[in-house]
């Protein structure tokens, strides 16, 4: 399972301090709609830049995995 | 208010008694030195999984040096549930290591999904660990950036260590999940370059994968392993 976030501001400044290299849980993987790349028996990409029901700081941005309880359930029913 | 028992294993050398929070420092031990590292059982209390509250780290047992403890490795082989390997990013303390290792598990556990009540394993490297309010410092994201890279050996280690006790589990039907949490991917890619880790992806942000036992083992044959890694596309994809 691979989880990314665009409002993920720990990870936009990562961005910058690393002179512009993207970092994966930004946009996720660049080929990911390439199933056969990703075939989704195998993949979970999962896009969680609408996770908003936690208190979004530039800190907890970075931890919605464990802060938003929507994406904490959503990993749980991935398992 | 929950409580919770951590497994872990660190790279951070501490400096006083090993079974004190407060001993472990930021400091590493010799990178390609895995002989030092400490691996021991911690005891988290005060998780409120509602209130996204971590809890607080009472007792540290079961101290050992360079491999988890005999009770350990027991405990965790037949634990009755599946596994879950915890390796966290940046800005993380070793109590904070252990504390959202064990808010992890609980939060988990409180799904009702039966694979997600599961015994849980910590790996600390020491990341800085400084806590802010404002913008993390730059210094400080790349001097935890360095410190992941070098922790590769350590990891790799760690990964021996924990396969026998894996393997056991397996063949009572229990699974292992692997959660890697931002910078702690760096760390996995330090041993992807000499072809010896796990291909599981490696996003930046989360990574959950079911841990079956032909990548899981840095001490398997390193072809098998480049094999693995070469058909994952994650594993080529960027930092």
């Amino acid at each position: 399972m691979i989880y990314f976030s665009a409002v993920d501001q720990v990870l936009q400044l990562s961005f910058w301090v690393n002179l512009g290299a993207a970092r994966l849980g930004q946009k996720g993987p660049d080929e990911k709609a390439d199933t056969a790349l990703f075939p989704a028996e195998i993949y979970s990409i999962v896009d969680a830049t609408g996770f908003d029901d936690y208190r979004r700081t530039f800190l907890t941005s970075h931890q919605y995995y464990r802060q938003s309880p929507n994406c904490r359930a959503d990993i749980a029913s991935r398992l | 208010m929950a409580q919770s028992t951590v497994y872990f294993a660190t790279n951070r050398p501490p400096d006083g008694p090993a079974d004190e929070v407060a001993s472990y420092t930021t400091g590493i031990q010799p990178p390609s030195d895995s002989s030092g590292m400490i691996y021991g059982t911690a005891f988290v209390g005060g998780i409120d999984v509602a209130g996204n509250v971590q809890g607080t780290v009472g007792a540290i047992t079961d101290i050992s040096v360079g491999r988890f403890s005999p009770d350990a490795a027991g405990d965790l082989a037949d634990a009755g549930r599946n596994l879950l390997v915890f390796i966290h990013g940046f800005d993380n303390s070793f109590s904070d290591a252990l504390t959202r290792a064990a808010f992890n598990r609980e939060w988990l556990s409180a799904s009702k999904a039966e694979a997600a009540d599961m015994s849980v394993v910590a790996f600390s490297w020491p990341s800085l660990g400084e806590v802010l309010d404002g913008p993390v410092l730059p210094d400080a994201y790349k001097r935890d950036q360095t410190m992941a890279r070098l922790s590769g050996q350590h990891l790799m280690t760690f990964f021996a260590n924990l396969e026998p006790i894996l393997t056991a589990a397996r063949a009572q039907g229990r699974k292992t999940y692997l959660l890697a949490h931002s910078m702690a991917i760096l760390r996995c890619r330090a041993r992807w370059k000499t072809g010896s880790c796990m291909a599981t992806a490696r996003p930046t942000c989360s990574t959950w994968r079911s841990w079956p036992p032909a990548i899981a083992a840095p001490t398997r044959s390193t072809s098998r392993s480049r094999r693995a890694s070469a058909g994952c596309p994650g594993c080529r994809e960027r930092s």
